[in-house]
């Protein structure tokens, strides 16, 4: 009877002990699992970008003390990082559409509080640790080209690289579009780089890299559309052919597929007729069948065409007489020329509105009209013209 | 017997529960020809549009200037080309189709590159974008005022608001509109914001073809344009309320009919690299022709017929652009 009661108290040393050492063991897989992995991620992070040496530079060194009249001045803030790492768990156990976008707007708010070097810095840094989550959100551009709703936290993170100004945005998302697997990060990073370089080739070439892709042209995301803002933004006869063909026609869709591109690209193109017409007479000008495959939407084009312009005159003058228009092209054409309609919204680069004062474009083109009407390069288009003429002069035109 | 009437009627009245009839239902009624000559009626008008080869019956009002119509833009939009053409019957009442539609000069509406009010799509965000503004140099008929912001008012439940315009079939039950104006209300309570400028209301319900119809709040005495319907059920209708994008959208319109300042950027200064020699540059033209020509034959092993069929139109197009300045450059 005397034994059993020691070997009791034996045994509940032992298992004290025992979870002791479980709790210890568990204390220090957490440290090392959590805190060191994060240590090492953020060392990681300052041999990284520019800015990344920046704040490696700006951390005191025991061997080289400063002066003690010098203050140093952080270009990353840790509460920032520490935000973004709260985010990706946050989104990682799964939030609500409106506390998503709640989440996404503290963010917002919280880099838009500091200077906007150590924002840069500090979000880079965030971007560096590879460290990511779904939103559950969807690629939504608001006011100023800012996104008010991102699939991802790093795409989210992007747009507020890009919209802290700071002249590494455009520099880090240079590097952003070199490694991109994902369209939508492919698309901010072309609007920071957009936003912060003059040099509009360079922009025009990054968008037709994009359209490179293969994977993102056959099954294009909301943010990879959103990108053709920027072909716009450069303008030039290269981006009006790389948009002109991404249209499908009705022959080119197979069965079961959509022609989800013929949505941006049908505004990209109308926009930029508006703003760069130069650029799509000489796109007529290299290809003359341009947009063949898509009678409708070359008619949508050349309804924009400025009669008041000698070189838009000629592309026109060449598309009705010298172009094999398709089935119903000219019946639409007659119907909406010339084109005084318009297609506003939010934009991820350019800004402002294209507006055509209707009495002016209405009275320029009537004239043009009785000019063709008189000439007879235009007999077999008689009843087309007296169309057009017709319904402009119901409208009140002069 | 008493005791068993009395089972009876609150077994019907259950029953009339579970049926439906327990909502605070409002439902579209027929204006009456007397009214349709006063404002707010007489602002309001179907609405006719031609996309592709389909026609679309919607409703909509001369709002803000008498040479604007406001209206849903889902009724106008295709997924690639312009409608054909936006009419409006201001103050329509009858049993049979107007005969004397005023077609809209032009139009604006809402678009992003990825997302548009488009027909068969019914999402909160593609309900955002749907607003339309037609426009024509002369007056189209009666106008009624519009708010630069109405959500204030739609979620104010104290304010009466009031729907109009052409069902052609009631939600509710079904009942044929015809090409009738009807009104749905007046009726009091909040809407709630479903996403930015959509807004939703439960307990009232409008029909197709009243999509773009005017959606009224009271303001003493009068009907001031809030907003513009652009979806429901048998017993909800969301709105699009005028919000400060709407309002620019009418102001653009406005200056296309000469009325504004004009704020058009144009197109930024194009600072490509310097010149280069032309032999280099020739050299570097042939090169990029030479690579050109391999990627066509990588394109045509790409397995997605659509990314397929665009990289072999663009590399096409790029080839023929080397060509024209290869061209160019030897002249």
């Amino acid at each position: 009877m005397s034994v059993f009661p020691d070997r009791v108290r034996l045994v509940r040393i032992a298992v004290l002990f025992g979870l002791a050492v479980l709790l210890g063991w568990i204390a220090v897989t957490i440290v090392t699992a959590f805190w060191l992995p994060k240590s090492k991620v953020r060392g990681q992070e300052t041999t990284g970008g520019e800015m990344s040496r920046q704040a490696e530079a700006s951390v005191p060194s025991l061997e080289s003390p400063k002066p003690s009249n010098v203050v140093s001045t952080p270009t990353v803030d840790a509460a920032l990082i520490a935000r973004f790492d709260a985010a990706v768990h946050a989104f990682s156990q799964g939030l609500s559409p409106d506390a998503a976008r709640k989440k996404l707007k503290e963010l917002a708010d919280a880099a838009a509080e500091l200077d906007p070097t150590v924002a840069a810095g500090s979000i880079i840094a965030f971007l560096d640790s590879g460290r990511d989550a779904s939103t559950g959100l969807g690629f939504r551009v608001v006011d100023g080209g800012k996104l008010s709703d991102a699939p991802s936290l790093r795409v989210s993170a992007l747009d507020l690289l890009g919209r802290t100004g700071s002249p590494e945005a455009a520099s880090y998302s240079v590097g952003v579009m070199d490694e991109a697997g994902v369209a939508d990060e492919y698309a901010v990073a072309l609007r920071n780089f957009a936003w912060g370089t003059e040099n509009l080739t360079e922009v025009g070439n990054r968008f037709s890299d994009m359209l490179d892709r293969d994977e993102w042209l056959g099954d294009p995301s909301a943010g990879f559309m959103e990108a053709f803002d920027v072909a716009v933004a450069a303008g030039g006869v290269n981006m009006v052919l790389d948009v002109s063909n991404v249209v499908l026609g009705p022959g080119d869709i197979p069965a079961g597929e959509t022609a989800a591109l013929n949505r941006p690209a049908f505004i990209a193109l109308d926009r930029l007729v508006i703003r760069d017409p130069s650029a799509v007479v000489a796109a007529f000008q290299i290809d003359p069948e341009l947009l063949s495959w898509a009678p409708n939407q070359r008619a949508s084009v050349l309804s924009r065409a400025d009669v008041t312009d000698p070189a838009q005159r000629q592309m026109l003058e060449n598309y009705l007489l010298a172009t094999q228009h398709g089935d119903g092209e000219l019946a639409y054409f007659k119907e909406i020329f010339p084109n005084v309609n318009g297609i506003d919204g939010y934009r991820l680069v350019t800004e402002g509105a294209e507006i055509r004062n209707v009495r002016q474009v209405d009275s320029a083109t009537l004239a043009v009209i009785a000019e063709w009407q008189a000439d007879p390069r235009f007999s077999g288009l008689r009843p087309t013209l007296d169309s057009i003429q017709r319904r402009l002069q119901g409208f009140g035109a002069e | 017997m008493e005791m068993a009437g009395r089972v009876f009627w609150v077994g019907v009245l259950i029953a009339l529960g579970i049926s439906g009839f327990s909502y605070a239902q409002v439902i579209p009624q027929r204006v009456s020809g007397g009214l349709a000559g006063q404002l707010p009626y007489s602002a309001t008008g179907l609405i006719d549009t031609r996309v592709g080869n389909v026609f679309y019956r919607g409703s909509g009002a001369v709002a803000r200037d008498p040479r604007l119509v406001f209206t849903c833009a889902h009724v106008a939009f295709d997924r690639g080309t312009w409608a054909r053409s936006v009419g409006i019957a201001v103050g329509w009442n009858a049993r049979f189709d107007a005969t004397n539609y005023t077609q809209m000069r032009g139009w604006r509406y809402f678009s992003a590159y990825a997302a548009s009010a488009l027909v068969d799509d019914s999402s909160a965000q593609t309900f955002n974008l749907d607003f339309l503004v037609g426009y024509r140099n002369e007056p189209i008929g009666p106008v009624v005022q519009a708010r630069a912001s109405g959500a204030g008012y739609l979620t104010n439940p104290s304010i009466q608001k009031m729907v109009l315009g052409y069902p052609a079939a009631r939600d509710f039950d079904g009942a044929d509109g015809r090409f009738f104006m009807h009104r749905t209300g007046p009726f009091s309570g909040g809407f709630s914001q479903e996403f930015d400028a959509y807004h939703g209301f439960t307990g009232a319900s409008t029909g197709e073809g009243n999509s773009g119809g005017p959606v009224f709040e009271a303001s003493s005495g009068d009907w001031i344009l809030a907003a513009i319907l652009v979806s429901g059920s048998r017993n909800s209708i969301g709105v699009y309320a005028i919000d400060s994008s709407a309002w620019q959208l009418s102001s653009n319109a406005l200056e296309a009919l000469g009325s504004a300042p004009s704020p058009n950027p144009g197109p930024g200064p194009d600072s490509g690299g310097g010149p280069i020699s032309p032999a280099a540059e020739m050299d570097e033209l042939i090169a990029i022709r030479s690579s050109l020509v391999d990627r066509l034959t990588q394109a045509r092993r790409i397995k997605n017929p659509l990314a397929r069929s665009i990289q072999l139109r663009r590399l096409r197009s790029m080839l023929l652009d080397l060509n024209f300045q290869i061209a160019f450059l030897r002249q």
